[in-house]
């Protein structure tokens, strides 16, 4: 009796845990209307209005609209809310008439109001969407002329401010002001809930997890076609359990930067797809212009001829990365000339270069031991480090390589006394502009932050880069930038080694993925699985 | 009386302890080179907006003072505002609490239903090639990091076999929140397919943080149970011919397993330290993958919130444990 009971807790034990059971009932098998999405970090408030950075996009391009949007690769700027814009001959006054008819999840019509309130309120908040609009606008620059038209009025005429546009998520005001307390702009509900207008709505969040939405009915651009009915997006920090997860068809896609080696292996294996795009986030090593000996443009070009470029392309990143041809700009951008001299890998040329700055540096300047700071958990940068210090050590150069972690490698960036000697790291595209990669790492104003970590100045360079700022015709700016790459490139005060490729990485089921840089490919309207 | 005069003087000890803990977590995360309001201002802040906000968050004024508006903070129950997520810490220690305490107990059980019957097993069988096999496995417990057993466990039983899920809680939407323990909402919510699918998320992070448990309870159910088993009374009740099983269950394994029970309080405290590393490979969204996350984002209150509340846990498990020993063994009492 106690054998057969035994053996049927047993029968009934494997039954339950048996792989097909689990497979076919249990485990991951979302169906075809349902896309899973999971990236390493947590998207821990829902408010368009606080973080700028690449995540939260997953969230603010399928929730919520902007006045224009970039789309596609190389992106375009195309009218979203907006039905088209005007901009002042000066470049100061910037006009926006609204499509008619739009509407918020909850049936609001979107009007210029919104837009007012959007724009007074992420400069008030004063989060990272806001350091984008700071320095050129006040709360109340926008001014509603009518019920669909607003006006932008900048404190001085900036060129480029509509590729900023898309950084503006637009709120619904009523709702939003329905839920303010004690004037936080609705900052503490805008945190778990969701005022937007985009093609899905929120069905469910935690910030432990992540979130769900479904479609909206009420969506500008219709649900004819295959699409997504549901979304998820999850958090899965492991890189290898991402990527199992991927392989298994537990999730259907994940960020796309994974490491070469992850990338290696989902393109190996059956059920999992990498589609490939060139893209413009930039890669370098930053040095340090204020302090001996890589103040000195001899000792900095002799480390510009010595980092092996091809080698760390093709056998460390596993091309999944290419050579910077712009110097400070993005491959992909205009603004760089194409005759542009960039560094290519010569020991000789190194050799010379620093012997000439030995002459120049005293002895103590020219051999003080320089640390090599890498970003802890990204690998590349540390990859990198090491090249660089393995070169440097074939030059007689004395560097050690550290990591830390990001929050800690910033807050060293604030003081000329405490920046780094040399560091890694990656710029992003924030908007889509030549301004957003040489206007910050090579200007003053950005002088004690991270763009400005090496303390670069150049008065010359200053000065083409306001002027850049300034201008609106795209042939004057495009003369400025590649004067302003020919005074830059030759000081070297960056080694510009590659930009990005994203490998979009997803089950091979997944189709309709459009990749932008701008939110990295995390809009999903366009998207099904076949 | 005695007993609660006992428990009055410990918890009086644990106010410094605590308020020790606080010291040290406070000014040692301000002493790490980080800036939190540069991650919360992003990359394109100007000097300028980083100053603006630092002083909007009180971090321009001096770190003692900075303590002293904490302290005020806390006196009201407010563990502070996390500068990554912009929400209140309480809030975020509220969600993730349950998931790892579900967890830890979920290990604790796992330990004890296995550890004890495998120290036996070993006992019973001494010096054989079954006890040398659950000794190497019970020191491979102890020795083999959480970190590489998950991975593996994962490989095996999740990529290749596929008979458990990856990570995470639940496949797709939990049950009503109710308790925030997906076991119990699931079986108030009447939901067995739900409560089916809880299980089989919960088994392999158990399995993988409880080894060390089930590891030190064999251990130490082994050594009790031939210390037991070599006692007169035992031979006594061998001698009146009794049969095995009934000495074994009747009259050893209630004084052999006292060692072990108390070494449930120090598991609990492994546990505790091993959600950590666990959490992150499961993905399982507990205080452990919390605390990683905030320490990586140097996020002050966060770290601060996170880490009053295991030493309160701690705390509280040392004081439970104390007792009951003191219960058992009242002369303690006298000692402290």
């Amino acid at each position: 009796m106690k054998r057969s009971s035994a053996g049927a807790a047993a029968l009934a034990f494997g039954g339950i845990f048996s792989p097909r059971r689990a497979s076919a009932k249990l485990v991951g098998n979302a169906p075809a209307s349902k896309f899973i999405y999971s990236w390493q970090e947590s998207l821990l408030n829902l408010d368009p209005h606080v973080a700028a950075h690449i995540p939260p996009y997953s969230f603010k391009l399928n929730m919520y609209g902007e006045l224009y949007r970039y789309q596609d690769s190389p992106p375009k700027l195309v009218p979203w809310i907006a039905e088209s814009h005007e901009a002042s001959p000066d470049s100061q006054r910037w006009t926006f008439r609204l499509k008619k008819g739009l509407r918020f999840h909850d049936g609001n019509e979107i009007t210029a109001e919104d837009v007012r309130f959007s724009a007074e309120r992420v400069l008030e908040m004063g989060k990272d969407v806001a350091s984008n609009f700071r320095p050129m606008m006040k709360k109340d620059a926008v001014k509603v002329i009518d019920k669909y038209t607003c006006q932008f009025s900048l404190d001085k005429p900036i060129g480029y401010f509509l590729t900023l546009v898309p950084l503006l998520s637009i709120v619904n005001s009523k709702l939003v002001r329905q839920n303010e307390k004690s004037g936080d702009y609705g900052a503490a509900w805008l945190a778990n809930n969701e005022a937007g207008s985009g093609a899905y709505k929120l069905k469910s969040w935690d910030p432990a997890t992540g979130f769900t939405a479904e479609q909206w009915p009420g969506w500008m651009y219709g649900w004819r076609g295959k699409h997504f009915k549901e979304i998820e997006v999850n958090t899965i920090v492991e890189i290898a359990s991402r990527v199992a997860g991927l392989m298994k068809g537990d999730i259907h896609a994940t960020d796309p930067y994974l490491p070469p080696d992850q990338i290696d292996k989902l393109k190996k294996n059956p059920n999992t797809q990498v589609i490939t795009v060139e893209t413009l986030r930039t890669f370098f090593i930053r040095l340090n212009m204020i302090r001996p000996p890589t103040s000195n443009v001899h000792f900095r070009r002799a480390l510009s001829y010595a980092f092996p470029y091809k080698e760390f392309i093709e056998k460390a990143m596993l091309d999944n990365v290419v050579r910077s041809k712009g110097g400070p700009i993005p491959n992909n951008m205009w603004g760089w000339p194409k005759d542009l001299k960039m560094y290519d890998t010569d020991m000789e040329k190194a050799k010379q270069e620093l012997a000439l700055a030995k002459k120049e540096l005293s002895p103590e300047e020219f051999s003080r031991p320089l640390t090599i700071k890498a970003i802890k958990g990204a690998t590349a940068t540390k990859i990198a480090a090491l090249y660089l210090q393995s070169q440097a050590e074939e030059l007689g150069l004395k560097m050690n390589v550290q990591e830390e972690t990001y929050p800690v490698l910033l807050a060293a960036t604030r003081d000329p006394k405490t920046t780094h000697d040399i560091w890694i790291h990656w710029m992003s595209s924030y908007y889509l502009d030549p301004d957003n990669w040489i206007g910050k790492m090579y200007s003053k104003q950005y002088h004690g932050s991270q763009f400005g970590s090496t303390f670069y100045y150049n008065e010359k360079v200053e000065q083409l880069l306001e002027k850049g700022r300034i201008a609106s015709d795209r042939e004057t700016r495009q003369r400025v930038y590649e004067e302003a790459c020919r005074l830059i490139v030759p000081e070297a005060p960056d080694l510009w080694i590659s930009n990005d490729k994203a490998n979009g990485a997803f089950t091979s089921d997944v189709r309709g993925w459009h990749f932008c840089d701008v939110g990295m490919g995390q809009e999903f309207y366009p998207m099904w699985r076949e | 009386m005695k007993i609660l005069a006992y428990i009055l003087k410990r918890l009086a000890i644990s106010i410094p302890t605590l308020f020790g803990l606080i010291v040290i977590v406070f000014f040692l995360s301000r002493v790490i080179p980080a800036n939190p309001i540069m991650i919360l201002v992003g990359q394109s802040a100007t000097p300028e907006q980083i100053k603006e906000m630092e002083k909007r968050y009180g971090f321009d004024q001096p770190v003692y003072i900075q303590f002293v508006n904490y302290l005020e903070k806390l006196s009201h129950g407010d563990l502070g505002y996390s500068l990554r997520s912009t929400r209140a810490v309480v809030s975020e220690l509220k969600r993730r609490l349950p998931p790892t305490l579900e967890l830890i107990l979920a290990a604790l059980a796992l330990s004890i239903l296995a550890g004890i019957p495998v120290g036996i097993i070993a006992a019973l069988k001494r010096n054989t090639w079954l006890d040398h096999f659950l000794r190497a496995f019970t020191i491979a417990g102890i020795a083999i990091p959480g970190f590489w057993l998950g991975i593996m466990l994962q490989l095996i039983f999740s990529l290749y076999v596929n008979i458990f899920p990856l990570g995470g809680q639940v496949t797709s939407a939990g049950p009503p929140h109710l308790t925030g323990f997906m076991v119990i909402d699931s079986v108030v919510a009447l939901d067995g397919r739900l409560l089916l699918d809880v299980l089989y998320h919960l088994i392999l992070p158990a399995v993988t943080l409880a080894m060390p448990g089930v590891a030190t309870i064999a251990r130490f159910t082994r050594s009790g149970f031939l210390g037991v088993m070599q006692s007169d009374y035992i031979t006594y009740s061998r001698s009146m011919g009794l049969p095995q099983y009934l000495i074994v269950c009747k009259y050893a394994l209630r004084n052999a397993i006292v060692a072990s029970v108390t070494q449930i309080g120090l598991i609990m405290g492994v546990f505790l330290a091993g959600t950590v590393v666990v959490e992150y490979i499961y993905f399982w969204p507990g205080i452990g993958a919390y605390m990683m996350d905030v320490i990586l984002n140097s996020d002050y209150d966060g770290i601060l919130g996170s880490t009053l509340l295991i030493g309160v846990a701690f705390l509280i498990i040392n004081i439970t444990v104390d007792v009951v020993q003191a219960y058992i063994d009242p002369k303690i009492i006298d000692t402290l």
